[in-house]
């Protein structure tokens, strides 16, 4: 109870600041809770601009789950061939060094922006090694005594490190998990800024090219809303999962 | 029925070569051995977590499980699952009610099933273990030193469980653990496993049922187990009798006279047989002599061998053990194995340059010339003022001679030529190890931990405090010691003896070695080979030295060095073989 005080206590800080920090400038430069809740409010009701929302969900969505799946099965099976490691060891680095933005504009040339696909897959190949990564030091770090013990009830091994494993595996990653799911939501919405026709980002290029400030800020409610969503319907329900038998 | 069939294994070495293991119905087979010989693979070739080189596991078809040394529940899972792990994994169905029942067997709440296994204590969790393994109704348990850590109660009560579960539904229990009290209380034989590659082999053979077993009897049966494992590692060559040719004994007898064997000569004329008042080594006995059955049962079950001139009738032949054979005076020899002892030694010593022979006040060293990794080898000074501690005539030249000609020099009977073979011996062993044999601890450890009456020839001043109740024989015992006289009457009751490096040295060590044929033999010193041929006499431990730095223990030898810093030129270790 008391965390949740301080935690709401916390959001009136920044609210209280944003208002502050807006009677210090012009309207234009910096709006205030008022201005961009009413903006809101109009471009959701008036101006269907939610159909947006579901766009920039969808394919960070998409991208995220692909991510987590692609990147734990490798994780997995590079964790436990070392060949495959190693192969993979070359594309692992170029996409950690590469910066997003350079993927950004390569899947625009290739595929466009107005799909699914370019920010859809942004998300996959910016996010995809830190999961994979993750997947493989848990698979490394995997007690093998009780897998051993379950092979030793004539459980196949790979039947014992999904029903054995499985759990360790997921708190391992679960931090990944938390940071890539956040990254997802911004970089879709980076991908769409720079070049698609449709989703929060190509709304938030549509304020800049009119100066509408006020925009902006009603589009940032909306990110933190959804990210906020997201970390309860999913995140924190799989942390409580994963902690229950501590 | 058989389980393992000419199984190979290996690690980086071979475990096992040629090891089978049969096991019937509604018994408990118990392997003991020390930590670290290979017991726990034995059952993961069994059930199936390692995989065999060669050979054939029997287990197809049937229901494994296993209780392992240490804690295997798996956190994440309640405990009602944990105990349903092992028989869903067979495919058969679990109902609530069964797990609530498996728990309640081995004396648990059925209520637990619900919660995770961070709330059980260590006998707990074992208890749970144990109802996962029951639960599948297993046609093989394996219990891997699962009682260790346990107070008596608690293990006296699962092993209990386990055995009514083995009697009651007729099926297969087998055991490893490196405690005789565990091995003899629901056994129903007991194999001992030891040496790399490993040897199994029954100690013991119990017929009386487990719940009618009380602590005297298996204080006994534990005594006699133990009895048992020694008499099997006994030296290769204990046959009580040997048949001759009369024209091989003078020969015979002469070598035993040079080398200090007690021999007695009963001769056939002589009627009267008095027996003399010190035990021999040896006595030769014509087949028709008067008395010649009552004098072989007179020292049948010591270590008074018998050599018998001419084949005596065949029933004595089958019932004291005789080597029958009529041959050579090298088979004569051979089988009094202990006289063979240098020869063995020397036989694979090659034509090796030597590049340096230094004699320093306290120690002598040989290094040997050889580009891929020279041996050094050690032997202490003989003593000066002495018979043998003058200097011999081709000091100081003695890098000419190669490797063979210079360890040969342990026949010789000066001591200081004995000293210079001794260390070209050791050049020879001491650069790597030779054969089957690994690093064990260092020290009296491994000697520590065994159980019975030990003694020592010569005063180890480290085993004071390690081992108080220590039998010193010395040659000029103080007050507390015994003198080589006593050693004599001693030695074959001991079960556990230690004996100094010196003995190499001096050539008095085939004679003891003979003496402790009914001992586990600790061979101690810095100059002595590490090989094992050691095995052979009798010895299961070498506790050596291995030279690591030629050029600083040349340096300190040179300057009349006696305490070996071994961290900086030599390293010290106990090999068990």
């Amino acid at each position: 109870m008391r965390e949740t005080i301080y935690k709401i206590l916390g959001f009136l800080g920044v609210l209280l600041a944003w208002q502050y920090t807006s009677t210090l400038y012009l309207e234009i430069v910096f709006p205030s809770i008022p201005e961009s809740v009413s903006r809101l409010w109009h471009m959701m009701v008036y101006e269907e601009e939610w159909k947006h929302i579901g766009i920039t969900i969808l394919r960070s969505v998409l991208g995220f789950i692909l991510t987590v799946s692609v990147g734990i099965i490798l994780g997995i099976f590079a964790g436990k061939v070392e060949i495959l490691d190693n192969i993979l060891y070359a594309f692992e680095r170029i996409i950690i060094s590469v910066p997003p933005i350079v993927f950004i504009i390569l899947l625009l040339i290739w595929f466009g922006g107005s799909g699914l696909t370019s920010p859809m897959l942004t998300v996959f190949i910016t996010q995809v090694p830190l999961m994979y990564i993750s997947a493989k030091q848990a698979i490394r770090t995997l007690d093998k005594k009780t897998i051993e013990m379950a092979c030793s009830f004539n459980m196949p091994y790979y039947t014992a490190i999904v029903k054995i494993g499985g759990m360790h595996i997921i708190s391992f990653v679960l931090p990944a998990i938390t940071l890539s799911l956040g990254s997802s939501w911004k970089i879709a919405i980076m991908a769409e800024v720079l070049g698609s026709p449709n989703g929060i980002g190509s709304r938030i290029t549509n304020a800049r090219i009119n100066l509408e400030t006020a925009d902006v800020f009603a589009w940032v409610i909306v990110i933190v809303a959804v990210y906020l969503l997201f970390d309860k319907l999913l995140l924190s329900r799989l942390q409580i999962y994963t902690q229950k038998w501590r | 029925m058989k389980i393992l069939e000419n199984i190979y294994f290996a690690y980086d070495q071979p475990l096992f070569r040629d090891v089978s293991l049969s096991c019937d119905w509604g018994t408990i087979t118990t392997i003991m051995g020390r930590s670290g010989c290979g017991k726990s693979s034995l059952l993961n070739l069994i059930n199936g977590i390692l995989t065999l080189d060669e050979g054939v596991v029997h287990t197809q078809g049937m229901v494994v499980a296993s209780i392992f040394q240490d804690n295997r529940l798996v956190p994440w899972k309640t405990i009602g699952d944990n105990i349903s792990l092992g028989a869903k994994s067979y495919g058969v169905s679990v109902t609530d009610d069964d797990i609530c029942n498996a728990l309640t067997h081995v004396g648990l709440s059925p209520e637990l099933k619900n919660y995770y296994p961070k709330i059980l204590s260590g006998g707990m969790s074992k208890r749970v273990e144990m109802a996962r393994a029951l639960l599948c109704k297993p046609d093989i348990l394996l219990i891997d030193e699962s009682f260790n850590g346990l107070d008596l109660s608690l293990k006296k009560d699962l092993m209990i469980r386990i055995a009514q579960y083995i009697k009651t539904y007729q099926k297969i229990g087998i055991c490893i653990t490196h405690s005789p009290d565990e091995a003899v209380r629901i056994s129903d034989i007991v194999y001992e496993m030891r040496g790399v590659p490993a040897v199994i082999r029954p100690a013991l053979r119990i017929s009386i049922p487990f719940e009618n077993r009380n602590e005297e009897m298996i204080l006994q049966y534990q005594k006699q187990m133990e009895q048992n494992i020694r008499q099997k590692n006994a030296p290769a060559f204990t046959k009580y009798g040997f048949v001759c040719k009369p024209d091989h004994v003078d020969e015979f007898r002469e070598l035993m006279d040079d080398n200090g064997w007690k021999v007695c000569h009963a001769p056939q004329e002589q009627t009267d047989f008095e027996y003399p008042v010190k035990r021999p080594d040896v006595i030769i006995l014509h087949h028709n002599h008067p008395m010649f059955e009552s004098i072989i049962r007179h020292y049948h079950n010591t270590i008074t061998r018998i050599l018998c001139i001419s084949r005596p009738p065949e029933h004595l032949l089958d019932e004291f053990s005789f080597e029958k054979q009529n041959k050579s005076l090298f088979a004569l020899k051979k089988w009094w194995g202990w006289d063979c002892l240098y020869e063995d030694l020397l036989a694979p010593i090659a034509k090796e340059k030597v590049q340096s022979v230094t004699i320093g006040y306290n120690w002598i060293m040989t290094v040997t010339k050889n580009s891929l990794k020279s041996g050094a080898g050690l032997c202490r000074s003989p003593d000066r003022g002495t018979e043998g501690g003058r200097t011999i005539p081709d000091a100081g030249a003695l890098h000419a001679f190669n490797l063979q000609q210079l360890a040969e020099r342990v026949y010789s009977n000066d001591d200081l030529n004995r000293s210079i073979g001794v260390s070209a011996l050791n050049a020879h062993y001491n650069r790597t190890l030779q054969g089957d044999i690994r690093p064990e601890s260092w020290g009296f450890r491994p000697f520590r931990e065994c159980h019975g009456d030990k003694a020592s020839i010569g005063y180890f001043p480290a085993s004071l405090n390690i081992l108080p109740d220590l039998k010193i024989i010395e040659r000029e015992p103080r007050d507390g010691q015994y003198s080589a006289e006593q050693a004599d009457e001693l030695l074959p009751q001991m079960p556990y003896v230690i004996m100094t490096a010196q003995t190499l040295m001096n050539g008095s060590l085939p004679r003891l070695l003979f003496l402790a044929q009914n001992a586990d033999i600790m061979l101690m010193g810095p100059t002595l080979p590490l090989t094992d041929i050691w095995k052979k006499y009798g010895v299961r431990w070498v506790c050596a030295v291995h030279v690591t730095d030629n050029t600083q223990m040349y340096d300190f030898i040179n300057q009349g060095g006696q305490m070996l810093l071994l961290d900086h030129q030599a390293e010290k270790m106990t090999y068990e073989l």
